[in-house]
């Protein structure tokens, strides 16, 4: 079985324009949002996928559908969720990011997650849903880069804000053969755009 | 056709304990929310259910889920909370709430409120099937449409105390047209 997945963050949402950490916690999708969502489906029009699966964070389902479009089918997971920040939800993202990067101690303090729980249940997830085939995910910043960097030296050693190395509407290509997931492209944003 | 609907709110939320604006943004059920949710599981376990259904915002869908994890869900844009605009996720001083929650909040980008009362009730119409309906949705898209129902239904407090974490009230629709059967309650929820 050789699985391609398809790895896309959620589009630009409001708490994002409004610096509010956004993990469990959920806001609407942009105009801006909508947009690079829809160039994304133009982009992947071609493309025959088996499955689509987003977050069950709303901001997340939206990116999914607009993607899908109604081409193949499409699933929520809350696997897929973002990394939970506890009783930070809401507040401004410096209180979660303090450096410009996640505490590497997690967010248990708070009620929310360890980066490294959240992969583990993110990785799993993609596990169970593996097919031969095209999958299409929808999911978020701070997991997605947790995921990619057990796959990639140089995003283990970046220091960047996780909203800069997988920007909104960037895809990544992982391909799972043989109980193995492999890198193949980076967080690409070019086509968010028209 | 003759539909009941059983309009839950949903179960308690961070952003609830926050006092911040929550209409299209979402945050998660409070370890009090869930345990109401399942007190309601136990409440209305006995109704036969035709149809299930909440808005896409993920407090409401977790609370049908904990309420009913027997029957099929469905998810519409149309039963989410009012959209607060650009307030989404800012603190709700109450006596401000209080005044615009009257008004509408179409000034700051969001919803007017009688807008938002009548895409709820349009959408009530549209999964309308004959007998019991469980419908999950929010507290002041339901507090809207019992004034509506019932002229009489006071004004003073948010609807937030109005219509309490996972209180229940009953909607009935005959041939398109709708009657307030009972106003909301928490009985459903004292269950154990």
């Amino acid at each position: 079985m050789r699985t391609q997945f398809y790895i896309i963050r959620h589009g630009r949402t409001l708490f994002n324009d409004k610096k509010l950490i956004q993990g469990s916690s959920d806001s609407p999708l942009t105009k801006e949002g909508v947009i690079q969502a829809g160039h994304l489906r133009d982009h992947l029009r071609t493309i025959p996928f088996k499955l689509g699966a987003s977050s069950t964070s709303e901001r997340a389902m939206d990116t999914l559908e607009i993607i899908a479009d109604h081409r193949f089918p499409t699933e929520y997971l809350k696997g897929l969720k973002e990394v939970s920040f506890g009783t930070l939800e809401g507040d401004p993202l410096i209180k979660a990011f303090p450096e410009g990067k996640l505490l590497r101690e997690g967010y248990e303090a708070y009620g929310g997650e360890t980066p490294k729980t959240a992969e583990r249940r993110f990785e799993k997830t993609l596990r169970q849903i593996a097919v031969d085939g095209n999958i299409l995910i929808v999911s978020h910043g701070a997991v997605i880069l947790e995921f990619l960097r057990t796959l990639s030296t140089e995003l283990r050693e970046s220091e960047e804000f996780p909203g800069v190395l997988v920007p909104n509407c960037s895809v990544t290509k992982v391909l799972y053969e043989q109980n193995t997931f492999t890198l193949e492209t980076m967080p690409d944003a070019s086509m968010r755009e028209a | 056709m003759h539909t009941t609907f059983y309009l839950v709110r949903h179960g308690r939320t961070l952003f609830n304990e926050k006092h911040l604006f929550q209409g299209w943004c979402d945050s998660p059920l409070t370890e009090q929310g869930i345990a109401y949710a399942k007190a309601l599981h136990n409440g209305l376990k006995d109704i036969p259910f035709a149809f299930a259904a909440s808005s896409t915002s993920e407090r409401a869908m977790d609370t049908l889920h904990y309420i009913r994890p027997d029957l099929t869900p469905h998810y519409y844009k149309g039963l989410r909370e009012l959209y607060f605009g650009d307030l989404e996720g800012d603190p709700s001083d109450l006596e401000t709430k209080k005044e615009h929650d009257w008004i509408g909040y179409a000034y700051c980008n969001g919803e007017d409120r009688t807008q938002a009362r009548i895409r709820f009730m349009e959408t009530l119409k549209q999964i309308a099937v004959e007998g019991n309906v469980l419908v999950v949705s929010h507290g002041s898209v339901i507090c809207r449409t019992i004034q509506y129902l019932d002229p009489t239904f006071q004004r003073g407090p948010s609807p937030d105390i109005l219509i309490p974490n996972c209180s229940v009230t009953l909607l009935d629709l005959d041939d398109g047209t709708f009657h307030l059967r009972a106003l909301p309650s928490t009985k459903y929820r004292e269950h154990d």
